[in-house]
């Protein structure tokens, strides 16, 4: 309950927030947190299954199989997607379908296939990055910020 | 019920790492010397330097006519972070050995995969000469990249 909602409040309201406050089911954090730890790490076995596929069947090193590897998580995360099995398994995870690369790509796919009734430019085009945006904003802006620091430090920190 | 199945899943993952943490008995590098079509001394004592290092625990080696050693070594799982650090360790000590040889040395698991192939053929003679040059700069160039 925000404090700005708390002003203009009867005593018979407030006695029934609290009343509400007591029954509200607590938001399960550490199961939460498990699930997502176990569902992310699963994702990660996958593509580490998927590393050690390439670069032992096909001409990658352990190093070039790296693109590979996201590009077949992106694409199966997409395909997923599509056929509306990715927000169940995100019900369940939470984070830990967020967080990888497969979130972003879920966050891509998704978008676009909201806005798809709306036109291919402004409807596909203009909304595609609506989730993934300000990830590529902030991360563009973080990595501008790091390396101006890294600069200074070696130019003139003698690092 | 359910807590005690997940406290299961949590022991299972917690005692997966047990055993890479125990110290791997070092194996003995192949030695080919001169088996081999192509002359391995070379590599067979690089691959001796190498392995003396306490990180190592498993190493395959190839050298060529043209003075070239290619090495893998196969590094200690906790170890690993230091692989830059190590990888200039060894071909600093190998290069200490042999000044005019050209060194390749590579920790990537590909490398040691193939290099382990060409080991075997080398050892079995099913290998030209020619094509262990090719399979050789094909290596070259996966290192390098």
């Amino acid at each position: 309950m925000s404090s700005s909602k708390k002003k203009n409040v009867t005593p018979a309201q407030e006695k029934y927030q609290k009343l509400q406050k007591k029954h509200e089911l607590k938001r399960p954090v550490g199961k939460n947190c498990i699930r997502a730890f176990l569902v992310g790490g699963f994702i990660c076995l996958i593509g580490q299954g998927l590393h050690v596929f390439y670069y032992t069947f096909f001409d990658f090193t352990q190093r070039t199989a790296g693109d590979p590897t996201v590009a077949t998580l992106i694409f199966i995360s997409v395909l997923l997607t599509g056929f509306g099995m990715y927000d169940r398994i995100a019900q369940f995870a939470g984070g830990g379908t967020a967080v990888p690369v497969t979130g972003f790509a879920n966050s891509v796919a998704s978008a676009a296939i909201e806005h798809r009734t709306e036109g291919y430019v402004l409807g596909v085009g203009g909304n595609i990055f609506k989730l993934a945006g300000s990830v590529i904003v902030f991360g563009t802006v973080a990595a501008f910020f790091i390396a101006i620091i890294k600069t200074i430090l070696i130019q003139w920190g003698g690092l | 019920m359910k807590r005690s199945l997940l406290g299961m899943v949590i022991l299972c993952l917690v005692s997966g790492c047990q055993n890479l943490t125990g110290a791997t008995p070092d194996v003995r590098p192949m030695q080919l010397s001169e088996n081999a079509i192509i002359d391995q001394g070379q590599a067979d004592e690089a691959k001796e330097i190498v392995l003396s290092m306490e990180e190592v625990v498993e190493i395959k080696g190839v050298s060529d006519n043209e003075n070239t050693i290619y090495l893998a070594p196969r590094v200690k799982h906790f170890d690993r972070f230091r692989l830059k650090e190590i990888r200039k360790y060894g071909y600093d000590s190998v290069k200490k050995r042999y000044p005019d040889a050209t060194v390749f040395l590579s920790t990537d698991q590909k490398i040691f995969m193939e290099l382990e192939k060409l080991e075997t053929e080398l050892k079995n003679k099913t290998i030209s000469e020619q094509r262990l040059q090719e399979q050789l700069n094909k290596l070259k160039d996966m290192m390098k990249g």
